[in-house]
């Protein structure tokens, strides 16, 4: 009797273990996750500080003053020049140099141990077009492996107890451009400056 | 996120000036290579700026 509660729990130790794809899938969907958080920081920062709200979903863009100031000829001056200062407003947008950060490539170097292999087998039946006389099966034979972290025999650190497992995750970033909306709205801005007399 | 080469199309000439807006939050001018015109930001404008700039540092030190 406790030799069959043994292999109940032994049985129920190995469906606890993780499958390779959940190993795999666990630091893919933890980056995929901080790419998302990454970008949804972006576009509040972008609403809440670049732009006003006027309630019912319409945005205007938060505007800075800039004055420009030029030289013209002008006889009735000694040195033949006169400044002259305008002011323009531009959108609080176009100064903010802002690009975007995005996870470029995600390593994930793991040692398994492989505990436990079960195989499921499925069939597809295929119909004939005209009669039943072509009909076939395609097998379909799924092999999944259950296993736990282990340790690399080759990993020669002198730091390592011997049951030692380890999971090494490497993320890299790279930054790219902005999304093309927000650049198609920077660049409307930007060629929309003009300089206006007061 | 990184700062990027920041560019204003000159509103006299439509030539592009380089700024950095560091720069112009500290009053520094920036001239147009084509028409010598100079831009600057308004001081009326440089808190606003200066808070925006600040939740900026914020978030790129978020992000990293």
């Amino acid at each position: 009797m406790e030799n069959i509660n043994n292999l109940n729990r032994n049985n129920q130790s190995v469906l606890k273990l993780p499958k390779i794809g959940d190993i795999l899938g666990a630091p893919l969907v933890a980056a995929v996750s901080a790419n998302s958080t990454m970008v949804r920081e972006q576009t509040k920062f972008l609403m809440e500080t670049c732009f006003v709200s006027k309630g019912n979903n319409l945005y205007e863009p938060m505007m800075i003053e800039m004055s420009l100031s030029r030289f013209i000829e002008d006889d009735r001056d000694e040195s033949g020049l006169k400044e002259i200062n305008t002011t323009f407003q531009i959108p609080l947008l176009t100064l903010v140099p802002m690009n975007s950060l995005v996870v470029d490539s995600v390593e994930v170097d793991f040692s398994l141990e492989i505990v436990s292999q079960s195989a499921s087998q499925s069939s597809v039946q295929i119909k004939g077009e005209k009669d039943n006389s072509s009909k076939g099966n395609i097998q379909n034979n799924d092999v999944q492996f259950s296993g736990k972290l282990s340790y690399d025999s080759n990993d020669k650190a002198s730091n390592r107890t011997h049951n030692a497992s380890k999971l090494n995750v490497k993320i890299q970033t790279k930054s790219i451009q902005l999304p093309l909306g927000v650049t198609s709205l920077i660049d409307m801005y930007i060629k929309s400056i003009n300089v206006l007399p007061k | 996120m990184m700062n990027k080469p920041q560019i204003i199309e000159c509103p006299n000439c439509k030539t592009p000036i380089y700024f950095d807006v560091n720069g112009l939050m500290q009053g520094v001018s920036f001239t147009c290579s084509n028409c010598n015109c100079s831009i600057s930001m308004a001081s009326s404008s440089s808190q606003v700026v200066k808070k925006t700039m600040n939740k900026f540092e914020e978030l790129k030190v978020k992000s990293k």
